[in-house]
């Protein structure tokens, strides 16, 4: 039996359905504006990755929040910073390598991607960031077959309208 | 100042008198001090010395300055640019006044040179330097232009990866190669250095070092080359023994090559002093001692340097040939091993190969006069050797089939000499290689054999008709005794030998034997066999087939004389056994035998003039319609003793099948050929009844056929057309429709309704279309909803055997493409407009017509995003379907996600993405596999859509692709 990192990971509620895209402006009907990419939509593409523990997404484990990505479309930069559940959580890297993964594959290459862990909430912070923005190690990692099948299918619940798709049996990880 | 050059270069000259032309001149020349506006100054002369009025006087004093006030290498690439383009208008119309300083203008022009960098510039001055070597008197500055020429070489010039200006290192190396090559005067300079850089390591200087060394060596002579030759030599010695590469290895041979030519002009020329003899002798002294071991590897460059040399002139083949045979026999006769044999063999066949570049072989004499009878092979005294030697190898019974293989390539080089063999000998050779066919177990050598038999057969088609054929044919069996297993065994089968009669008999004089002969194997076996035990006169008749396809091919001018000669004798074996009174099991009357018989009439019936057509179309009238069968050259044993009717339906079924003959005969005819029928509605309306009304299909197949034929080549006139909307189609329509008639017929009806649809939308004719939209009311029909989808693979789709335009069709441009638009629209709104078991047909229509339609259409014709939804549902419900259109498909979809192109609408670009997304989720891996890549690749675009919601969808487009692998997993 496998014991879990974090036995009782505190639910939060999540926006249901579609994320409020009201506060946009995007013209639908006019062919030739351009709709910049912004933190929500960055945000809708990570909400809905599952949990590597349990059956739950990043957002309703409050890993990750719109307000702690930014995004300069013009700049092409990024900055996604996410809240392990719990300090010593070691499952961290692996959260911020589903996060990159996810982003490598959604956005377009031109965007340069910086993942890190939220300020003083994690124990080790500087070596996860490290390892997470070495673009060296986040290649080897993904040839390791059986952690990018579990990366898959952390992202395999991801949708990019950030609905939660259903996460009714989450993947479970061997420790 | 510019402002005044560019009015220049623009100007229209007339405009300007010479005096103000002078004017000019002068003004720029005094300006040129200027060094500030030295590059406009110069735009200007450059304008200038294209006029008219601009005289040599002008001409000298303009270059004279600006050799004397301009320092080119200080400017820029532009003004230096500017530079050369003035030199060679100049030098392109001013050759004569130029003249005068020319001992100045080359030094000048020298110096300006030196130092230059630029590719483009360089480019430039080569060309210059080539006419300033042709044009002017260089004598004195021989050595100055010959060192700021040579300072380039070898170039290493590697163009920038997004050149504008297309200047390769190739263009480079050629141009710098023509300059050294341009004078012999740079032949004491260029060859000790081009030595030198040939010992480089650079495989690339190397190989431009023996470029230019085989470029230069003609213009340089023989006198100048004698001094290096022995360096020369060892030069390329290395580079040939030791090659790095194939190309590096022949490039060093052709120098080789075209150094001893060269030398060898100098023996006649000069006489007293050999040089060729001079240079030869290390190379044979060197090569011999390799060949003193043959088997190993050094022995075949050493053959093939012996060939390069022998190939570049009589004399040294000669010398060569005098100082190697003997030696190589001698060591052949010592020489136990198969294998150092086998090696010796291979060299000698280099000899016999540079002996026909030489001196011409059987079928192309060379360039040499034919008529100097002294100019053949020194090989000719060693003849009797050669031809014991290779026939002593092929008819040695060791083991090692590569020196055998040596023997037959041997002789065969042996005949291909010119005045070298005699006509008994080839006719040994020749039998030689028949029994090496025939008996041979090895299955290369056989094939070498046949293959230089089938080289011979059209050259010298007399020896191979009087000595081959008659050994093939007697291999073939006469009788069913002749076939029994025991016997088969021990010969080569039938087949074997027909496919070699095949590879042969493509001559015309050896085709002109074949047939007869071919014809009466046929009729003696076809007495004894029935018609289930076809296989042999199946492949006899099959054989001529075959033979008359590649005549065809190669557009053989003996094909229409069989029209006489082989079409009424085959017609006649085929309709002779229908006509007996008991109606006997019979060969001829197999449908296959049938299909290559057909197959024979049609290829010979397209190939003769329309006056020949309209003679043999009455006679095939007279027979089939008439029943007349005296033209038929019959032979004693077929006589008529019942009335033939191939065209009715109440006749035998032997007779009926007959009728697919028919069928091919005017499939085969010219729109021009005029049909023997006066009423040409009553005769179609008449077959169509017979079609309906016949039981057997094969008739039925060959009277559609016949009347879609008819219907799209002769039905130009009104009358025609008129009787095919007005009564043929209502009538078959009304008949498809009848409920209570019996199945067979409505499905006839609607068989011949599909074929005169074929005809119409091959000629375009508008009645088509309404033809195919017919046949989709059909589809709700029960039964025969599934035979009209299926007839659209018919109507669309190309038929081997008739209305092709081969035969002479009306097949309008771009038939396909029409009916494509005409019918994508209809088929999917039917599709989405209809039930489930209707829908079926629909979806079995839209695959025929899609996979019939070329690529380029699907490409072009960009779907509306109601297609392309359309693909999307088809991806879901038939897999199958999708699957065989994925190559054209996927690149398509991908196509249409492109956001820069307007006509690909958001809601395109949108739908594109959604029918790739469903691809993943109901495609088999193993057909997706090979556009994972390019398709994640090409997203990737996508991803960066202006729009969000395509962005959105390429997300979960890309997502699914991702996801796609061998094992499925739960997701």
């Amino acid at each position: 039996m496998t014991t879990l990192i974090n036995q009782n990971p505190v639910i939060y509620e999540t926006a249901t359905g579609d994320s409020n895209r009201a506060w946009r402006d995007d013209d639908n009907d006019n062919e030739d504006s351009t709709d910049f990419i912004d933190a929500q939509e960055v945000f809708d593409l990570i909400r809905s990755i599952s949990d590597p523990e349990h059956p739950l997404s990043l957002e309703q484990l409050n890993v990750t929040q719109r307000d702690h990505i930014q995004v300069s479309d013009k700049n092409n930069h990024i900055l996604v910073e996410f809240t392990p559940t719990i300090p010593h959580c070691s499952m961290a890297t692996l959260i911020g390598l589903c996060i990159r993964v996810r982003l490598l594959r959604c956005l377009p290459s031109r965007f340069k991607v910086d993942i890190s862990v939220r300020k003083g909430t994690h124990q080790s912070e500087n070596a996860v960031n490290k390892q997470l923005n070495d673009k060296e190690r986040v290649a080897a990692a993904l040839e390791n077959a059986h952690l990018l099948e579990v990366v898959n299918q952390c992202l395999a619940t991801a949708t990019s309208g950030g609905v939660v798709a259903n996460i009714g049996k989450g993947p479970t990880v061997e420790t | 100042t510019a402002l005044l050059s560019t009015t220049l270069a623009t100007l229209d000259q007339s405009k300007i008198k010479a005096n103000a032309v002078a004017v000019l001149v002068e003004f720029y020349c005094d300006r040129l001090t200027d060094q500030a506006c030295v590059p406009e100054l110069l735009k200007g002369l450059l304008a200038l010395s294209k006029f008219d009025k601009f005289t040599g006087g002008d001409c000298v004093k303009a270059v004279k300055a600006v050799l004397a006030l301009v320092n080119v290498q200080t400017y820029q690439q532009t003004a230096r640019h500017y530079v050369f383009l003035f030199f060679e208008s100049v030098i392109n119309r001013f050759t004569p006044s130029l003249r005068s300083i020319s001992s100045d203008f080359v030094f000048g022009f020298i110096q300006c040179l030196d130092g230059e960098k630029d590719p483009r510039n360089l480019l430039l001055a080569f060309t210059l330097i080539k006419m300033i070597i042709q044009e002017f008197d260089i004598a004195q500055h021989v050595e100055d232009l010959f060192e700021v020429t040579f300072c380039y070489f070898p170039i290493t010039f590697r163009p920038p990866p997004d050149d504008p200006y297309g200047i390769t290192s190739e263009h480079l190396k050629t141009g710098l190669r023509d300059c050294l090559s341009a004078t012999p005067y740079f032949a004491k300079f260029a060859l000790p250095l081009l030595l030198e850089k040939l010992s480089s390591s650079s495989g690339s200087a190397k190989k431009d070092s023996m470029e230019t060394i085989a470029a230069c060596a003609p213009v340089y002579g023989s006198s100048a080359l004698t001094p290096y030759a022995e360096e020369l030599w060892s030069g390329l010695q290395n580079e040939i023994f030791h090659a790095t590469g194939d190309e590096l290895e022949q490039v060093a041979l052709n120098t080789l090559q075209v150094i001893t030519t060269e030398l060898s002009m100098g023996v006649s020329l000069g006489g007293s002093n050999d040089p060729v003899e001079k240079f030869l002798r290390p190379i044979i002294t060197d090569c011999m001692t390799q060949l003193q071991k043959p088997e190993l590897k050094l022995a075949k460059p050493s053959g093939k340097i012996l060939k390069a040399c022998a190939m570049a002139s009589d004399p040294a083949c000669t010398s060569i040939t005098l100082a190697t045979i003997p030696t190589l026999l001698s060591q052949y006769t010592s020489g136990e091993q198969s294998t150092r044999k086998k090696a010796l063999l291979d060299v000698l066949l280099d000899f016999l190969d540079a002996s026909r570049v030489l001196y011409g072989s059987v079928e192309k004499p060379s360039e040499h006069d034919i008529d100097d009878t002294d100019f053949v092979t020194p090989l000719l005294t060693f003849k009797d050797r050669f031809f014991e030697l290779f026939t002593n190898a092929i008819m040695s019974s060791n083991e090692y089939g590569a020196l055998r293989l040596a023997g037959v390539k041997g002789l065969h080089g042996m005949i291909l000499l010119r005045e070298f063999l005699s006509e008994t000998e080839i006719s040994y050779a020749i039998q030689y290689f028949v029994r090496i066919v025939l008996e041979d177990p090895d299955a290369e050598l056989q094939e070498t054999a046949l293959n230089s038999l089938a080289s011979l057969a059209l050259i010298m088609p007399g020896v191979v008709r009087s000595m081959a054929l008659p050994a093939f044919f007697e291999m073939l069996p006469t009788s069913q005794n002749d076939m029994d297993v025991d016997t088969v065994v021990q010969r080569r089968s039938p087949e074997f030998i027909l496919n070699a009669v095949t590879k042969i008999g493509l001559e015309p004089t050896l085709f002109a034997e074949i047939v007869p002969q071919i014809l009466e194997k046929v009729d003696i076996v076809s007495k004894e066999l029935s018609s289930s035990s076809a296989r042999y006169p199946i492949n006899l008749l099959t054989t001529l087939l075959v033979l008359l396809r590649a005549k065809a091919e190669k557009g053989h001018s003996d094909l229409p004389q069989y029209l006489d000669q082989l079409a009424p004798r085959l017609l006649g074996m085929c309709v002779f056994p229908t006509v007996t009174v008991d109606d006997a099991d019979h060969v001829m009357r197999n449908s296959e035998i049938l299909e290559v018989v057909a197959g024979i009439a049609r290829i010979i019936m397209i190939h003769v003039d329309t006056s020949a057509q309209n003679e043999f179309v009455k006679t095939i009238f007279n027979i089939f319609v008439v029943g007349d069968l005296s033209a038929l050259s019959a032979n004693a044993a077929s006589t008529q003793q019942v009335p033939f009717i191939p065209l009715r339906s109440d006749a035998r079924v032997s007779q009926q099948n007959a009728s697919v003959l028919f069928a091919t005969v005017i499939d085969g005819c010219r729109q021009q050929t005029t049909l023997p029928i006066e009423n040409l509605q009553q005769f179609t309306g008449s077959l169509v009844e017979v079609a309906i009304r016949t039981s057997n299909t094969t008739q039925r197949t060959a009277l559609s056929k016949t009347i879609a034929t008819m219907l799209n080549k002769f039905s130009k006139g009104n009358v025609l057309q008129g009787f095919v909307s007005q009564t043929l189609v209502p009538e078959l329509q009304s008949r498809i429709r009848q409920d209570q008639a019996s199945f067979e017929e409505r499905e006839a009806a609607l068989t011949m309704y599909i074929w005169i649809t074929k005809a119409m939308v091959l000629s375009m004719n508008a009645i088509g279309y309404d033809m195919a939209g017919e046949l989709m009311s059909i589809f709700s029909v029960p039964r025969l909803g599934k035979i009209a989808a299926d007839g659209f693979s018919l109507v669309i789709g190309e038929q081997q055997d008739v209305l092709t335009k081969e035969t002479f069709a009306v097949i309008r441009l771009l038939y396909k493409q029409r009916f494509f638009n005409h019918c994508i629209p209809v088929l999917v709104k039917g599709f989405e407009n209809s039930s489930d078991e209707v829908r079926h047909n629909f979806l079995v229509a839209l695959s025929h017509v899609l996979r019939n339609v070329p690529k380029q259409v699907l490409l072009t014709e960009l779907p509306p995003s109601s297609t392309i939804e359309t693909f999307q549902i088809i991806t879901k419900d038939a897999p199958g379907l999708m699957t065989e259109h994925l190559s054209t498909l996927i690149p398509l979809l991908l196509s249409l996600t492109n956001a820069t192109d307007p006509a690909n609408t958001m809601k395109v670009r949108i739908t594109a993405l959604k029918c790739l997304e469903a691809q993943p989720k109901s495609l088999p891996f193993t057909a997706l596999r090979p556009y994972k890549t390019r398709v994640l690749k090409e997203l990737e675009k996508a991803l960066d859509d202006r729009k969000r919601l395509v962005r959105r969808e390429a997300v979960e487009c890309r997502s699914q692709w991702f996801a796609l692998s061998g094992s499925i997993t739960g997701v």
